[in-house]
Formats: C-alpha cells, structure tokens, sequence
C-alpha cells in the first residue's frame, strides 16, 4: 500500500486481478470473451496479454458449463474467478451455484471447500432491458453457503475481489454496471476489504439510508441537497449482502431514530425487507421515530425506454423526498 | 317495558357493523350510560352506551360478526320482565350452544353463566354495575406514539395522553415529547423572561423548513396564552409545547400576582397593564390571544387596544354571575393540602381521572397560594350573589371587530358554561358537553384544532 493511483471502478478490478495473479499462480481467469476482447466491459483488458491463455480463458457460451468447469476447478485447488457478461445469466448457472458450489462443504462433511468467485455486472441504467438490466444480489443472498458482496467504489472493488479470492468460499461479486467507468484512488499493490462488513459514507443525524453499489452514490447525492435544508442524513455502504453486518446498521439507526433501505433490486422480498426486519427485531427498535421505510426496484421487468428505465428504480429525487417524508412524520 | 338494544347508525352510508365485543355479559346489569358493547365500522371503532337501566338479557348478536344497523341484538329488561318472544335473528348462536356460556368464557367477572331466567330473576338494585373491562378500554385510549417517543415519556415520566401527536395519523413523535419534566403541567419553570414587570415564557422553535410540505406550511404567528386564576404558566405546559413545535412563537406571561410574576394586584381590571410590555415585544407579530377563565379580563382588555387577529375565550369567568364562590375563595386561602385537593377536584369532568395534578404539584401549589397573594383579588371578583366581573360588552365590543370564540365545557362546575349561548351572534361557542372547566387539558387536540382555524 505504498502509492495510491486514481483508477477506474474497471481498472482497479483489473489490477486486483493483476495483484492476485502475480502473487498466486494458482488464479486463473474464466469467461466469455475475456481474453483477447477484453471482457464485456473491457475489465480483464490485457491480462491475457500479462498471464498468457492458460490463466486468462475463454469459455463457449455455456454460463452452466462454465459455471461447472470453475467450481471443479476450484475443488481441484485453483481459485478460480469466473466472469458472467450480465449477472441476468446467473440464471442458467443457477444449478452449479445454488446446489453445487454452496452446498459441497456441507454436504461433504467439510472435506472439500469450493474457493470460486463469480463476478456478475449487474443493474439498469444502460439502456440493455429486461433481460440484461436486473440485480440479483437478494436472489443469491438467499442461499446459505455463498457471500454476496456489491462493491460501490474502485477502492472495495479491488478490495473485495482480493477478500473473495482469498476466501475459502464462493463468493459472488455483483458490479454495477454504471460504476465501471467511475474514478477513485486504488493504493497499489494488496490489500483486502472484509466480507461482511458494511461502511458509513457519511455521518448524520436525523436518518439512516442503507444503500449499495450505484444507491450508495445517489444517496451521498441526496444527503448533500438534504443538508442545505438542515437534514442531516446519514448513509450506510452495506457492501456485503450476506452476510449482512447487522451491527452497524442497529447502532446508526439507534442514534438518528429513522431508517430508509435504498436498493435497486425489486422492492418485494429484496434487501431492503431484510434489512427493515432485521433492525425491527433489533434493540433499535425501542429507539425508531418513525415507520421503517424502503426504496426499491419497481414490480416489473426493467423496461427499455430510458425514461421508463430511470422511473423504474430510485433516482435521487426519490431519495431526497422520502428522507424528507421520513423526517417530517409524513409516514 | 324492554328496551331494544340496537345497532346505531353513525354514518351515512353505513349499513353493516362488526360487533366487536360486549362490555356487559348477558344477565348483568347495565346503569344507563354504560359502555354496553364496541362496535367496528369501516372508520373506527366506537362505545355504544346503554340507553336504559335494567339487565342486559336476550343477547343474539355475537361477537365478531357482521350486523346489519337497526337490528336488535340485545334487550335491557326491567326487573322481573321477560324479554319478548321473536323471530331467531340471523346472527344468532346455534341453538345448542347457550350464548351466555360462551359470553361468559370472555368475562371473568360472571363466574356463573347467567341464563335468561336467571337474568330475569334478579333485582338489578342488589348488583354493582359492570365496568367495562380494563384492557379494552386502556387499548382504545392509548395514544399513537413511536417507539423512540414512548421510549422517552417513559424515561421523562410524561404521561402519553397529555401529548399531541405531529405525526401522521396525530402520531406522536420524539419531538412531541417535553424535553424536561419541568414542561408538564403542575410544575414551576424556571427562568421566565422579565418584560417590563411580568415573568413571561416566550418560547420558539425554529422549525425545519422540511417538516413541512409547501401545502402544509403555515405562516407561523405568536400566540399570548393567558391563564386563569390561581394558575400560572404551566397550565398552558402542553399547549405551548404543541404550538411551538408548529413554529408558532408562544408568549405566557404569569399574571400580576401569580407565578413568578412579583408584581402583585387586587383587581381583575389591573391584571392587564403590565402585560402592555409583553404585547409590545410582539409588536409586528400576527397576534391571536387565547385567555383561560379569569384570563379572559385582561385577553379582552388587550384586544382591544392593541392589534389582535384573534381572542379564544376558553371557560371565560364573567359571562354570567353564576360562580362557584367557595371554589375562588377556597383557592385564593386554602386551609390545607386536603382542602386545595378537593378544590381542584371541581376542574374535572372526568369522574375516572378526579385528581387533575399529581400530590406533589397539589403541595407545590399549597405552599405558593398559602402566601395569599390572591385574597384581595379573589374578594374583588365575588360580589354579593355571584361575579362581579362582566365581560359580555367587552366581548360584544371585540366580537365586532375580530373573531372572538368561547370554547366551554359542559360539565363545568366553576362558571355556568351555559352562558355561552346568550352572548350574541357574532361570537362562536365550541360546546365540548364532556368537559369541565378545564378543556384544554381534556381535549388538548381538539381545542388546538380550533385555534389553528384563527391561522
């Protein structure tokens, strides 16, 4: 951690990779076109070039073989990262995901562990509709066996990647597609972020938004509108869908009264219902001024025209006036 | 003759109610006026009293069903009489149950499952009346509070019920909440600003521009609460708090012999000219006056030389000579701590809550009044047969010029509230039947709703 280089959120992934494959042979890079093309988003870049074809390797288009081949290979004793092109696609792995890599330790007693980390670019705003626009994190959170984590900043995801790759289990890393081409200082070289751990971004005292990935940035947004009429809000980087550090979120809702989830994925049965039940059940609940609120994705498929787009998932705006509900006791 | 216990209409395109619960089990007896069962209509939930006195007999509406409005589901019988033969309602019990067993199963306080016969057969004079059961009445009665505000009342010692909620739905909320005991009723604030020669709070809060959306917002105005006699500021502890948390500037002076206030007075007409500094530190302000009994000299006295938008009378003394004269003297030297608690005991008109302020507020009170700063002042209002005070031309004077409202409680046992209606059609009366002499202390929201209609 010696210097610090301003990168992008693609960037620092690729020199997290850049960093764990130098270090430890046994990182091996698999995907769709990441090789010579570079990857979907132009992440893995010219790892190719720097760790040759048997470390950085293309797959047929087969995100179930793949997925299969990488947990295999994970088993074996590589750590392997897989790297879907949209997280939607999770959806034809989902057998080697749910019931393959998160069950193995348990249901072989612990004698095997499976190191694999999946990568899945994930969210709307790009205009790629309803089949390349969704974010599942809840989907995956919702199995026991895997760590789910959304990196919000280049600085977490390298960070988190290098956390993931050293960890003994799947871990799933859902970027934001928004983010990749966002800038922020990398330090050079390893260093982890922890699994599990969520961040507060900034301090305030009258709310408590619970955010991720490309939220955490609208939030920050709506905080600095909401400060200049005196609200002061609070926002938290949970980062790490599961687990899901409990502890941080209680202690900030204990001391501003008042909590709103922010999360892009649909609203019904997402994080943001977790979170709300988690601090309901918590000691902050005797501390609440107000009903626990929630922002979410629409009910419906992400839609392709733009405007409908935006107005299917919460935009600072909608940040900004449910803070605003929320402290004035309009709930 | 039995009398019909019926399902009452209470809205206009009502036509069915859930029954939700008797108060009275089949086979008590039921004193007019008792809470007889709860019915659930699609806006609430509400009490249905008694119409008559005799023993709740007959019962065929059953708990939790759905009832059309105007059927019978229950008769009050005199004693000795038969309810009358009828028709089987539909909501009835299956014949093989007996209703009052399974009435019974709900109350303990019937240990034996009256019958019909039975019911018929005892003399209603022998028996208490029921009560209605604790829980169901203390469930309707709480207050909406968030946790955090409970929390907080619990920790300050404030009872719920004397907040007013800001939140939707009247919620309350933390801010709602007195910071300090010292804000309740019944306790000496301290550090009151001195205008001229008169104590008085003045107290604001800067509300947040986002506690209110742009339709909501209320240009704030500063009120002058008067209080009344042998009170002070804190009388007003809740209505201040409520109104300042709206943004509203709140100036209570004590009056001129009263409270921290050393400047002393033997006439009502006097209790007014040292309050000529308080108004002048409002000058500019959208001024609306609101004077508690006695208060209501020195409220008139001032709105009519100074620039008011608008004078709330509430319980005014001087509408009529009718005046409980033992009530002002007792007051003005009470003999003990005993006597000064039966006294205030005529505020109430709420026969559960007789005690208005806790025994160490009553002993705080004792000590000050004791002093007898208020003698003189107290004979000077009694006249030979009743109030020497006469407010109506005042009033009638005021009432042309600005809204004048008198908000009066009908079970007011210190001046005759029914004076109220012959005052003239240009002043407004807000007739609460179920408040004494205090209304502002028994229904704190409804009052505040009436006030922030002057805004």
């Amino acid at each position: 951690m010696s210097t610090v280089a301003e990168l992008s959120y693609a960037e620092a992934i690729r020199d997290g990779f850049a960093t764990a494959m130098a270090a430890d042979e046994r990182v091996v890079l698999l995907g769709e076109d990441i090789g010579v093309y570079g990857g979907a988003f132009q992440v893995t870049g010219d790892l190719i070039e720097r760790f040759g074809d048997d470390r950085v390797i293309d797959t047929p288009i087969s995100e179930l073989g793949a997925a299969g081949v990488a947990i295999g290979a994970a088993v074996n004793g590589l750590r392997p990262v897989l790297e879907f092109q949209f997280s939607d696609f999770a959806a034809l792995a989902m057998e080697q995901i749910t019931n393959q890599a998160a069950k193995m330790r348990y249901m072989l007693g612990g004698a095997v562990s499976v190191p694999v980390v999946m990568r899945f670019p994930s969210g709307s705003g790009t205009g790629a509709a309803a089949q390349h626009s969704q974010s599942l994190e809840a989907w995956l959170g919702h199995v026991p066996g895997l760590k789910v984590v959304q990196p919000s900043t280049p600085y977490d995801a390298k960070g988190l990647l290098l956390a993931a790759i050293e960890d003994p289990d799947p871990v799933m890393i859902f970027e934001h597609k928004l983010l990749y081409k966002m800038q922020g200082n990398v330090p050079e070289g390893h260093y982890t972020v922890p699994i599990g751990k969520a961040e507060i971004r900034r301090r305030g005292s009258d709310a408590t938004v619970v955010a991720s990935a490309v939220m955490v940035h609208r939030a920050l947004a709506a905080a600095e509108r909401l400060a200049e009429r005196d609200i002061s809000l609070e926002v938290i980087d949970l980062r790490s869908v599961r687990p899901i550090d409990t502890d941080t979120i209680v202690e900030s809702v204990c001391r501003t009264h008042r909590l709103l989830c922010v999360y892009e994925g649909v609203k019904t049965l997402g994080i943001g219902a977790e979170i709300s039940a988690r601090v309901a059940e918590s000691e902050a609940f005797d501390f609440l001024d107000a009903p626990i609120a929630r922002l979410g994705g629409a009910e419906t498929p992400i839609p392709y025209n733009p405007r409908l787009e935006k107005a299917a998932v919460p935009q600072i705006e909608d940040i900004e006036q449910a803070v605003t509900d929320l402290v004035a006791g309009r709930l | 003759m039995s009398t019909e216990v019926i399902l009452p209409k209470v809205d206009m395109d009502m036509t069915h109610a859930r029954l939700v619960k008797w108060h009275v089990a089949e086979g008590e007896p039921v004193v007019a006026g008792d809470i007889l069962f709860e019915m659930e209509t699609d806006k609430s939930i509400m009490e249905v009293e008694a119409e008559a006195d005799g023993t709740l007999g007959k019962v065929t509406g059953m708990e939790g069903t759905s009832i059309g409005i105007g059927e019978v589901i229950a008769y009050i019988l005199a004693a000795g009489e038969e309810a009358p033969a009828d028709d089987v309602p539909l909501n009835a019990a299956p014949a093989d149950v007996p209703l009052s067993a399974m009435l019974a199963t709900d109350y303990p306080a019937s240990e034996t499952p009256a019958t019909e016969t039975q019911a018929a057969d005892v003399p209603t004079a022998d028996i208490p009346a029921s009560k209605p059961t604790a829980t169901a009445t203390a469930a309707l009665e709480t207050p909406r509070a968030t946790p955090y505000a409970r929390r907080l009342a619990r920790e300050r010692d404030i009872d719920l019920s004397t907040l007013q909620g800001s939140a939707r739905r009247g919620r309350i909320q933390s801010a709602d909440v007195p910071l300090d005991r010292a804000a309740r009723p019944g306790h000496q604030h301290t550090d009151l600003e001195l205008f001229g020669d008169v104590r008085c709070l003045d107290r604001q809060v800067v509300r947040r521009e986002c506690g209110q959306r742009e339709r909501d917002r209320v240009k704030p105005a500063t009120f002058l609460l008067l209080h009344g006699f042998s009170a002070d500021h804190t009388s007003y502890a809740s209505l201040t708090h409520t109104l300042a948390s709206k943004g509203h500037r709140v100036l209570v002076p004590d009056l001129p012999g009263h409270g921290q206030t050393t400047a002393e007075t033997r006439h009502p007409d006097d209790l007014a000219k040292p309050l000529a500094a308080v108004l002048d530190a409002a000058a500019g302000d959208e001024l609306h006056i609101v004077a508690h009994s006695l208060g209501a000299v020195p409220g008139l006295h001032l709105s009519e030389r100074f620039p008011v938008h608008s004078l709330t009378l509430i319980a005014p003394a001087g509408m009529s000579s009718a005046i409980h004269a033992d009530f002002i003297r007792g007051i003005a030297s009470p003999a003990s701590v005993a006597e000064l608690s039966h006294l205030l005991r005529l505020l109430s008109a709420k026969p559960d809550r007789p005690d208005i302020l806790s025994p160490a507020a009553v002993r705080e009170l004792f000590d000050s009044l004791s002093q007898g700063r208020l003698t003189a002042l107290a004979e000077a209002l009694l006249g030979k047969i009743g109030q020497n005070v006469d407010i109506v031309p005042a009033m009638q004077r005021v009432a042309a010029r600005l809204p004048v409202r008198v908000i009066a409680g009908g079970r007011d046992r210190v001046i005759d509230a029914r004076a109220a209606t012959c005052l003239g059609p240009n002043i407004a009366v807000h007739h609460f039947p179920d408040a004494g002499h205090m209304p502002h202390w028994e229904y704190p929201r409804e009052v505040l709703s009436i006030l922030e209609r002057s805004l």
